[in-house]
């Protein structure tokens, strides 16, 4: 997945400034739902505090501050995803091979999977918009 | 679109019908098999036992969801049904498409359930579906 | 063992091949009622079909709620002679009238060869609208989200 790949470069990106908060009915959506609890707890309670997600280490202005904690959330946010995605694809697998008949299973699998993808879609869409947004204001 | 988010409904629903789903697919292969064996000699129908149903509601009343999640159906023989002909054979062909006309408009619906929350959310998201 | 789209479709179509051959037989049944001599020199002899269910070892996949047995519907085990003598009717000027006029005739009860017949028919009709059914159901679940 190419998107994933880009990814990380995103949230290095975001690392260095930890004042941004994503976006909360996000946040409640994971809390909410029975996908979103796979993805791990910890993006859960501390998507609606991006700024405590980690304390600023660095206040030097020279050098970039870190939030490591934020960064890591994401991560494992875009593992969840990953795994969604593999395990939609081995019942797909199983299914066309003839190993499994369960056909509302794979369909389920995989949408589950495409949810999953969209909804990390669109928190990069939001993160990568508040960081341009950011990027805009003038000190 | 927090609302369609917070609805807890809509969750409870997916689990239980994503679980139906499979239930019903498999008591449609059951009943299938007893279409099949209609004149086998001696062949006595399968289906899902009625406890299925029963253990589910229970633990759902109970909002029990890690039981919802973990209940298997299995088919076994239908040791109610009483033999309809000489040769032991259990199955009466008219009832029998019945009850799997029946199971298939339910597998139809669960299908739907199941895609509707996935719908919901895919809207929820995305601001679209 | 390829794709499985069709939930059942293995009984289903057991089913259909073996009630087509129970036809077939029938109707060979009916066609040979008064045949006094066929093929081997003797009378005709009634023919029967063996059904079996048709049980095996699962290869594929248990994801935990199949049975141990994989139920793959009715195969049909043999075809066999009915060995119960037939009528035998007077009638001296029949080519094979025996020393005592009397002509040894087929054990084919031709209302009897009906009554399995509609029920051969019945149970073919019936799995030809489980086959339609199970179709609309895969096609459902192929929909699922869309």
């Amino acid at each position: 997945m190419n998107e994933i790949a880009s990814l990380p470069s995103l949230s290095e990106l975001l690392s260095q400034n930890p004042n941004m908060q994503p976006n909360a009915s996000i946040d409640r959506f994971m809390q909410s739902s029975e996908m979103g609890s796979d993805f791990g707890s910890e993006f859960v309670q501390n998507a609606g505090n991006g700024a405590a997600a980690g304390p600023v280490i660095d206040v030097d202005p020279v050098n970039r501050v870190t939030a490591p904690g934020f960064a890591d959330m994401f991560e494992k946010f875009i593992k969840g995803v990953d795994r969604k995605k593999k395990i939609a694809k081995h019942e797909v697998q199983d299914l066309i091979l003839g190993r499994s008949d369960n056909i509302h299973e794979a369909m389920v699998k995989v949408q589950e999977a495409g949810v999953a993808f969209n909804l990390m879609i669109q928190v990069r869409n939001k993160l990568v918009d508040s960081y341009k947004e950011l990027m805009r204001m003038r000190v | 679109m927090a609302e369609l988010l917070d609805n807890l409904y809509s969750q409870e629903n997916y689990l239980i019908s994503k679980k139906l789903l499979d239930a019903t697919h498999l008591r449609h292969e059951a009943l299938s098999n007893n279409l099949a064996n209609v004149e086998t000699p001696g062949f006595k129908r399968r289906d899902l036992p009625k406890t299925f149903a029963i253990e589910l509601r229970r633990a759902v009343d109970r909002k029990d969801f890690r039981r919802v999640k973990a209940l298997l159906p299995r088919s076994g023989e239908d040791r109610q049904a009483k033999p309809v002909r000489m040769d032991g054979n259990t199955v009466q062909l008219d009832e029998e498409l019945l009850a799997m006309n029946r199971n298939a408009l339910n597998y139809e619906y669960l299908s739907h359930a199941v895609g509707g929350s996935i719908k919901e959310l895919n809207l929820a998201i995305r601001g679209r579906v | 063992m390829g794709m499985n789209l069709i939930p059942g479709v293995e009984a289903t179509g057991s089913a259909l091949s073996a009630e087509k051959i129970r036809l077939e037989i029938i109707a060979q049944n009916i066609a040979n009622s008064n045949t006094t001599q066929d093929a081997s020199g003797h009378v005709y002899r009634r023919k029967e079909v063996a059904f079996e269910e048709y049980v095996t070892s699962p290869e594929r996949r248990v994801p935990g709620y199949v049975d141990e047995n994989l139920y793959l519907g009715v195969k049909v085990t043999d075809v066999y002679d009915d060995m119960t003598p037939g009528r035998m009717i007077y009638n001296p000027g029949h080519p094979h009238a025996n020393d005592d006029g009397m002509v040894q005739m087929p054990n084919v009860d031709v209302s009897r060869e009906m009554v399995d017949l509609i029920s051969a028919s019945r149970a073919y009709e019936a799995n030809l609208t489980v086959v339609k059914t199970s179709r609309r159901m895969a096609q459902q679940a192929i929909a699922i989200g869309k």
